[in-house]
C-alpha cells in the first residue's frame, strides 16, 4: 500500500498540465523541477517550480511567464527546451536558463482555426500539435516552417497525440478512433484506423509504453481505460472499466511501466499496479506458448480484465477535476480545477 | 483564516512598494481584512467553540493579544535599544503596563526584570504578585479558581496600602491596575483603541470568571464609556451583536457592509453547521433559509467570473432548496472557447442531472462546428446529445455535400456511426446510403441491389434524394445478370410513378427527373422483362 505524504503549491489559477523535468543524469531517481501550465482565466502562464525533495520537500517559483490563450499542452523536449501549446492555435518553445529562468524561444502561431490546438507531442525534435480542426502540424525545433501539414486528418476534432515510433503519430478524436499516421509516407490519410467502440465515446488521453512502443492506452470518456496493441486487430485488447468520469490523463511511469497512473474529472487519482497481474498468472505461463506475445506486458494479458489489478487511490476524492499527472521515480505530480497542485513523494511502487 | 492572514500580509508588503492611490487601495483592502479576521476570531470563540460551563476569559485574552500587538513592538525597542536604564526608554511603562493587562505575565515580568532597580524590594514583591496571578482553569472547577482569585487579589490590595509600592509611581500604578480598582481601569481606558480591547481588561481584573452569557452587559458599559451607541462604527456594532448572541443582526450588518457575500456567507455556513443555529424550531427554518440565501448569491457571484465558474457549482451543491435550478439556469451560461471547457460542463452537468445543460450545450458546440464548416465535429457534438432534429439537420447537409461533390466528406464518421445510427431516421439513412456506396465500390452488386431497393421501397429515403437512388439504379437495372427480381422492379415504377406525379419537388431535381425519367423507365422495363423471363422459367423447371 502506498502511504505517500504530499506537498502542496496554491497557485490561485487553474492547472491545466503540470510535468516533471526530465532528470539530467540517470542517476538520480527523481527530479527537482516542475512546470506547470494553466487554463481559463484572463491571463494565462506558464510556470517553473523549485521542489526540495531533500531539504524540507517545499516548492518554490523559479520563473512564470505570461502565455497567450490556455496551456493545452507541455512537454520537455531536453531538460532545457519546454514546449507548450495553446488554445489560441499555436506553440512556443522556452528555454531553460541558469537552472532558473525561462526564456520565450520561437514560437508557431496560427497552426490551427478556432479553438486552437488541443494536444502536444514530442519526439526527439519534433513536435506534433493537433487541434479542434482536425489538422495536424508536425514540426521540427530546428526549423521554422512545418514539416508535415496533414490538413483534413480527421473529420471531427483531435482529443490527443502521441508519437508511438519516430515514424508513427497516433492521434485519437472524440468519436473514440485513434488514427495512425505514417510521416514517411506522402500519403494525407492515416494508415489504420482503429476503433473503441461501436458507441461514439470520446478518448480523452493516450499514453505510450515507454519501451514497447506498439502498447498503447487510451483513457475515455466514459470513464474506461483501453489497451491497445497496435500490431493487431482494431480494437483494443482489453478494457479495463475505471473511474466514473472522464479520465483526464493516463501516464505510464517511465522506468517501470507495469504501473500506471489515471486521473480523472471526478477528483480521482489511482495507481495500477499491473505487476499484480503476472504474478497471478503464473501458473498458466508454461501453456500458453502461442501467447507469449502477451506475456511481455500484464496489460495485454486477459487476466487484467478479470479484475486482477491492483488499484490504490492515492488522495482522497476532490471536489474538483484533477486535470493532469506526472510521475518520476518516487514521486507524483498532480494538478486540476482546484487551483493547487500537489506533489506526492516516496511513493511505493 | 490563513489565507486572510496571507492576502493581508501581501496586501501590506504591496501597499509599501506601490504608489500612492494603489497603495491607499490595499491598505484599505488589508484593513478590511484585519477586521475580518477580528470579528471571525470572536465568533469562533464565542458561538462555535462553547466550551461548557461558558468561561471565556483564556479564549478573549489570546483574541485581544492576537489584535493588538503594539505592546510587541514596544518591547522590541526597549530590549534593542539595550542601554543601562531601559525605564528611561519612552515606551517602558506603557509596554509594561500593556503586557499586564493583556495578562500575559511571562512577558511582563522579563521586561521588569531589565529594569535597573529589579533588586529592590518593592520589583521583587511586584514579581511574586505578578508570578502568582492565577490564570488559568483548566483543571479547577469555579469556585476555587474563584476563591484562589480574590485571595490573590486581596494581598495584592494589602501590599498596596501598605505603600510597598509609593517610590515609583508607575509601579503603583501597576498594582492599582492588579488590584482592580475602578480608578486606575478608567484611566487605562484612555489609552484603549476600541471599546472591547477596555472591557477585556476590565474583566480580567475585576471579574475573570465571567461568562460567555454575561458578557452583553459588560459591553454595553464598555460602550457607554467609550462613547454610546451612537458612535458605533459597523464593525463594532458586529462585535456586539456576536456578544449578545444575535445572529441575524451579525449577518444583516456584514452583508451591508461588504460588497460581495464571502464572508458572511461563509460564517454563516460556520455557524449553521455548529448547531448553534438550532435554537427556535422556528427559527431553524428562517436561518437555514438565509443561509441559503447567503451561500446561492455568493455562488451566482462566483459564476460570472470566467474561471471561478466550476467553484460556484460546488457552492450550489451545498444549497438544498434553490441550487440545482439556479446552476441549471447559469451552467448553460457559461462563456465556452474550447471542446475541453464544452467536456468539462457537460460533465459537470451529468453529474447534477442536469440534461437540459447537456443537450444546449452540445448544440451549441454543434452549431459552432457547423460555422467553421466542420460537419464531421458538429455531427459528433449532436450525436453525443442524441439530438434527433440536429442531426438530421446535419445529415441532410451531408447528403447535399454528397450530391454537389459526388462523395462524402466525413467517411471515417459515416463508417463507423454503430449504435447512434438510430438517433434519427435521416441519419440511418445516410449510414446506409454510405453502405450502399462501398458496397458498389467492392463489387458486391447483388447486395447493393437489394439495400438500394430497400432504401427506396420502405420511404426511409428523403424525397429530394429518389432522383438520385433511381439514377443510381440504372446501371443495377442495366446489368447482365438480373439483380432486382420482378417484384422488386414493380415496386421501384411504381416508386418512380410517384416522383414524377409528385409537384412539391425542388426544381433541380425536376429538371433531373424529367432528363433521366425516360432513361429509368427503359432501364426498369428491361429489367422486369428479364426479371419475368427468369421467373417464368424456373416456374416452368419447377413443374
Amino acid at each position: 500500500m502506498s502511504v505517500a505524504a504530499g506537498t502542496s503549491r496554491f497557485v490561485s489559477k487553474k492547472v491545466r498540465k503540470v510535468r516533471w523535468r526530465p532528470r539530467a543524469d540517470s542517476m538520480q531517481s527523481g527530479s527537482d523541477m516542475l512546470a506547470t501550465g494553466s487554463w481559463d482565466d484572463e491571463v494565462n502562464d506558464v510556470s517553473l517550480w523549485k521542489y526540495s525533495e531533500d531539504t524540507d520537500n517545499s516548492i518554490s517559483l523559479l520563473a512564470s511567464l505570461k502565455h497567450e490563450g490556455d496551456v493545452t499542452g507541455l512537454s520537455w523536449l531536453n531538460p532545457d527546451l519546454l514546449a507548450t501549446s495553446s488554445s489560441r492555435g499555436g506553440v512556443s518553445l522556452y528555454r531553460l536558463e541558469q537552472y532558473k529562468i525561462l526564456t520565450p524561444g520561437q514560437s508557431w502561431t496560427d497552426l490551427h482555426a478556432e479553438g486552437g490546438a488541443t494536444c502536444l507531442s514530442i519526439h526527439g525534435e519534433s513536435v506534433a500539435t493537433a487541434g479542434q480542426d482536425g489538422k495536424i502540424n508536425v514540426l521540427n525545433v530546428r526549423q521554422r516552417a512545418a514539416v508535415k501539414v496533414f490538413d483534413k486528418a480527421d473529420s471531427c476534432s483531435i482529443t490527443d497525440l502521441v508519437f508511438s515510433r519516430s515514424s508513427d503519430l497516433l492521434s485519437s478524436n472524440m468519436r473514440g478512433q485513434i488514427k495512425l499516421f505514417d510521416l514517411r509516407s506522402n500519403k494525407s490519410e492515416p494508415s489504420s484506423t482503429f476503433l473503441l467502440s461501436n458507441e461514439q465515446v470520446a478518448i480523452t488521453c493516450l499514453a505510450k509504453h515507454p519501451s514497447q512502443g506498439h502498447i498503447v492506452i487510451s483513457g475515455g470518456e466514459n470513464g474506461f481505460l483501453a489497451v491497445w496493441d497496435l500490431r493487431q486487430g482494431s480494437h483494443p485488447t482489453t478494457l479495463l472499466s475505471a473511474h466514473q468520469t472522464p479520465i483526464s490523463e493516463v501516464q505510464f511511469h517511465p522506468d517501470q511501466p507495469d504501473h500506471i497512473f489515471t486521473c480523472s474529472q471526478g477528483g480521482e487519482l489511482w495507481h495500477w499496479n499491473g505487476s499484480s497481474i503476472k504474478s497471478s498468472a503464473g501458473g498458466s505461463n508454461i501453456i500458453n506458448t502461442s501467447m507469449d506475445l502477451n506475456l511481455s506486458s500484464p496489460w495485454l494479458s486477459s487476466e487484467a480484465v478479470k479484475h486482477k489489478v491492483e488499484t490504490n487511490s492515492l488522495v482522497s476524492r476532490q471536489p474538483l477535476p484533477i486535470n493532469s499527472v506526472d510521475v518520476l521515480g518516487h514521486s507524483v505530480l498532480f494538478g486540476g480545477d482546484n487551483e493547487a497542485f500537489y506533489v506526492l513523494h516516496n511513493v511505493v511502487l | 483564516r490563513s489565507i486572510m492572514r496571507d492576502c493581508e500580509d501581501q496586501l501590506e508588503s504591496l501597499a509599501e512598494t506601490s504608489s500612492a492611490a494603489e497603495s491607499a487601495h490595499y491598505t484599505a483592502q488589508s484593513e478590511i481584512l484585519y477586521k475580518l479576521e477580528l470579528i471571525w476570531n470572536l465568533v469562533e470563540i464565542l458561538i462555535v467553540n462553547t466550551r461548557p460551563g461558558g468561561f471565556v476569559m483564556n479564549q478573549l485574552l489570546h483574541w485581544i493579544s492576537l489584535h493588538f500587538r503594539d505592546c510587541e513592538d514596544g518591547a522590541r525597542s526597549v530590549i534593542s535599544q539595550s542601554s543601562d536604564s531601559p525605564e528611561d526608554h519612552v515606551q517602558y511603562w506603557k509596554t509594561l503596563q500593556e503586557f499586564v493587562l493583556q495578562g500575559r505575565m511571562d512577558q511582563a515580568r522579563n521586561l521588569l526584570s531589565l529594569h535597573s532597580d529589579f533588586s529592590s524590594d518593592m520589583f521583587a514583591s511586584m514579581d511574586e504578585l505578578l508570578r502568582k496571578m492565577p490564570l488559568s482553569v483548566a483543571n479547577l472547577s469555579m469556585i476555587e479558581f474563584d476563591m484562589q482569585w480574590r485571595n490573590w487579589q486581596m494581598e495584592v490590595v494589602g501590599r498596596l496600602q501598605v505603600g510597598e509600592f509609593a517610590v515609583y509611581p508607575e509601579l503603583n500604578f501597576i498594582a492599582e491596575i492588579l488590584a482592580g480598582k475602578e480608578e486606575a481601569i478608567n484611566t487605562v481606558a484612555d489609552r484603549c483603541e476600541t471599546w472591547y480591547q477596555w472591557m477585556v481588561y476590565k474583566l480580567l481584573y475585576t471579574n475573570p470568571g465571567v461568562k460567555s452569557y454575561d458578557l452583553g452587559v459588560y459591553a454595553q458599559q464598555a460602550i457607554d464609556r467609550f462613547g454610546g451607541l451612537q458612535s458605533l462604527t459597523s464593525l463594532d456594532s458586529v462585535l456586539l451583536g456576536i456578544i449578545e448572541l444575535d445572529i441575524p443582526e451579525v449577518i444583516r450588518e456584514l452583508c451591508l457592509t461588504l460588497d460581495n457575500f464571502w464572508f458572511p456567507a461563509h460564517l454563516l455556513d460556520l455557524i449553521h453547521h455548529s448547531g448553534a443555529l438550532n435554537v427556535d424550531v422556528q427559527d431553524s427554518t428562517v436561518s437555514a433559509g438565509l443561509r441559503e440565501y447567503l451561500l446561492l448569491d455568493y455562488a451566482t457571484c462566483l459564476m460570472s467570473h470566467n474561471s471561478l465558474w466550476q467553484l460556484g457549482a460546488v457552492y450550489f451543491d451545498y444549497c438544498p432548496v434553490q441550487g440545482s435550478q439556479r446552476l441549471e439556469a447559469m451552467l448553460g451560461r457559461v462563456p465556452i472557447t474550447s471542446d475541453y471547457k464544452a467536456s468539462k460542463v457537460i460533465q459537470m452537468a451529468n453529474d447534477r442531472g442536469l440534461h437540459s445543460v447537456v443537450a444546449s450545450t452540445c448544440k451549441v458546440m454543434g452549431m459552432k462546428a457547423l460555422a467553421r464548416k466542420d460537419t464531421g465535429s458538429a455531427m459528433a457534438w449532436a450525436l453525443k446529445s442524441q439530438d434527433a432534429k440536429f442531426t438530421t439537420f446535419l445529415a441532410d447537409k451531408l447528403l447535399a455535400e454528397y450530391t454537389h461533390s459526388g462523395k462524402f466528406s466525413s467517411t471515417d464518421l459515416l463508417d463507423n456511426l454503430g449504435t447512434s445510427i438510430i438517433v434519427s431516421d435521416r441519419l440511418t439513412f445516410l449510414g446506409k446510403y454510405r453502405e450502399f456506396n462501398r458496397m458498389r465500390e467492392e463489387g458486391d452488386y447483388q447486395p447493393a441491389a437489394d439495400l438500394l431497393h430497400s432504401l427506396l421501397w420502405s420511404r426511409l429515403a428523403p424525397k429530394y434524394f429518389w432522383v438520385t437512388l433511381l439514377i443510381d439504379a440504372i446501371p443495377f437495372l442495366n446489368a447482365d445478370q438480373v439483380l432486382l427480381d420482378s417484384a422488386q422492379t414493380y415496386q421501384l415504377l411504381q416508386c418512380l410513378q410517384e416522383l414524377v406525379d409528385d409537384t412539391t419537388l425542388p426544381e433541380k431535381e425536376q429538371v433531373l427527373l424529367e432528363e433521366k425519367e425516360k432513361g429509368i423507365r427503359l432501364a426498369l422495363a428491361k429489367n422486369l422483362a428479364l426479371a419475368l423471363t427468369k421467373e417464368g422459367d424456373a416456374g416452368l423447371t419447377y413443374f
